[in-house]
């Protein structure tokens, strides 16, 4: 198979998906204020997290290979965020473009150390291929939740830069 | 008996999460390590407080998973992410203890996870996420020789623990199995692969004699070995599952019988075999929980270990760390005339409930409508 244009990715490669589908952004529920709380709020001990800021955290992650957001790609979708703020406790499943994809445990990583850096320490994350859209699906979620192998992942340089590039416009 | 922990000291020093504690023999020191690339050492104080005395430092270029200390309290070997593994010599300056570096052991390919001595302290076992396991031996100059390189496990090797007494070496894997080594005239191989857990085996323990051994795992539970009849390999005697509700990272069985096992669910459990007549009529193995810590640390803990010997007034102490950068210190309280629940009887109307509890009196609840 030729394609008609080689792009080359970060790493050096040829693109696993060289022309990933771009799908319109969905429509998230909106937040409502009200002022007379707001007092209350502020007060508030304890930083409420919510499905909706989970998702602010991590739309804007860019693709390790093309330059669109995890968002535009349906990488990460609203729907697949799960939040118990009571129990500190997050889940985040995301859905790799294609089931082959190479670039399943980069993007996972991008979103474990975005959520890392975002979320107040308290909580415990968890990130997982949605069930049934990648080959690898249980090997790649292992690794993600192996937090001695993603600490040591973290000390390579390279990779690092790597993550840091692809979560660099996401705040 | 009902036995409980009790929170004694917090220490503070380690500027990243500290991923591991180590007892000297006698008790006196704690060696920990961390993601901030250094070695503490603490010294025990009578208010049961811990002291920093001494850090080494850029040693090692990346976070320092493990330590331990040699049988004879006096080298610590060291593992770490850098894929080296370094072995220390405690010395006395005028009375100022201090580590100095005696050797570094090269070879692995990727990060070095775990280290351990047997119980002769002259051979040093080393793991990686290469999926090996090195034995190296300390001659009489204190150099180091490697004499097996042990290929068998298909992934990741967290951890290596010798057996107490017996020159055989267990090591847990990412590939959720256990491997006992043996050597035949020092051609080392796998003698035993033991299979039970469902995800990656973080650490093994051993009971005082080594009859028995405990792993955990990122499947959340605990399992006992029977590893009396090696010939035929260790055998499954018994599950602890529904304690941790997330990975268990370390578990530590000390002299007296108490298990302590702790993970990312931030909390420490204590486990003790059931006595005969306890519970099961059988004569099944069966552990029951004895106490539990939920909120042990404000992050996953990392590792348990019991201190070696008791303190002169009989406390059994256990050092903890974890994510928080913290080290903990707790004392187990252990009480026997506290014990609620040996019988409980349902009586005739009108409805009472009579418990006995052992060295109190009966306790006697009516029920509500009478």
């Amino acid at each position: 198979m030729t394609r008609a244009h080689t792009q080359v990715n970060m790493t050096g490669s040829n693109l696993d998906n060289p022309n990933p589908v771009v799908f319109e952004l969905a429509q998230l529920p909106k937040r409502t204020y009200d002022p007379s709380n707001l007092a209350e709020e502020m007060e508030s001990q304890r930083d409420d997290i919510d499905p909706l800021e989970v998702f602010d955290m991590i739309r804007k992650i860019n693709d390790p290979e093309h330059p669109l957001t995890l968002e535009q790609l349906k990488v990460t979708q609203y729907e697949n965020i799960k939040v118990d703020d009571e129990n500190s406790y997050v889940n985040v499943r995301f859905t790799p473009t294609i089931p082959h994809c190479s670039m399943a445990t980069l993007i996972g990583l991008c979103i474990r150390v975005k959520l890392l850096r975002s979320l107040p320490s308290r909580f415990k994350v968890d990130i997982q291929i949605t069930p049934g859209t990648h080959s690898q699906e249980e090997a790649v979620n292992k690794q993600l939740n192996d937090k001695e192998r993603v600490a040591a992942a973290l000390e390579n340089n390279n990779l690092l830069s790597l993550v840091n590039n692809c979560i660099s416009n996401s705040d | 008996m009902s036995a409980t922990l009790k929170n004694v000291a917090v220490s503070e020093g380690h500027t990243d999460r500290v991923w591991s504690l180590s007892w000297s023999p006698s008790g006196s020191l704690l060696a920990s390590c961390g993601g901030d690339k250094t070695i503490r050492l603490w010294k025990l104080k009578d208010d049961n407080s811990l002291e920093c005395i001494h850090t080494c430092i850029d040693t090692h270029e990346r976070t320092i998973r493990h330590v331990c200390w040699s049988p004879s309290g006096q080298y610590l070997a060291a593992a770490s992410f850098d894929s080296t593994a370094s072995v220390w010599k405690k010395v006395n300056n005028n009375g100022e203890i201090a580590l100095e570096m005696l050797a570094r052991l090269e070879g692995h390919e990727n990060e070095v996870k775990s280290v351990s001595w047997d119980a002769s302290g002259s051979l040093l076992a080393t793991c990686s996420r290469d999926k090996s396991v090195w034995i190296w031996d300390m001659d009489e100059d204190e150099e180091f020789n490697c004499v097996a390189v042990l290929h068998g496990h298909s992934q990741d090797v967290k951890a290596v623990k010798w057996h107490p007494s017996k020159e055989i070496l267990f090591s847990s894997s990412y590939d959720d199995t256990i491997k006992a080594w043996e050597d035949d005239e020092d051609d080392w191989y796998c003698s035993h692969t033991l299979t039970g857990h469902t995800s990656t085996v973080w650490d093994v323990s051993f009971n005082s004699d080594g009859s028995k051994m405990v792993s955990c795992s990122d499947d959340n539970n605990l399992i006992i070995w029977d590893t009396k009849v090696i010939g035929d390999g260790p055998k499954q005697v018994c599950t602890l599952s529904g304690y941790h509700t997330r990975t268990i990272f370390s578990v530590d069985w000390s002299e007296e019988g108490y298990i302590a096992s702790a993970g990312a669910d931030d909390s420490i459990h204590i486990f003790r075999e059931d006595g005969p007549g306890d519970s099961s009529e059988d004569k099944k193995v069966s552990f029951s929980q004895t106490s539990v810590e939920r909120k042990a640390h404000g992050g996953d803990v990392n590792c348990v270990t019991w201190r070696p010997a008791k303190r002169e007034d009989g406390t059994i102490l256990l050092a903890s760390c974890g994510d928080d950068n913290l080290i903990k210190l707790w004392a187990l309280e252990i009480s026997s005339d506290v014990q609620i629940m040996v019988k409980f009887r349902f009586q005739k109307p009108p409805y009472m409930i009579m418990v006995t509890a052992i060295h109190m009196v009966e306790v006697l609840w009516l029920s509500n409508h009478c």
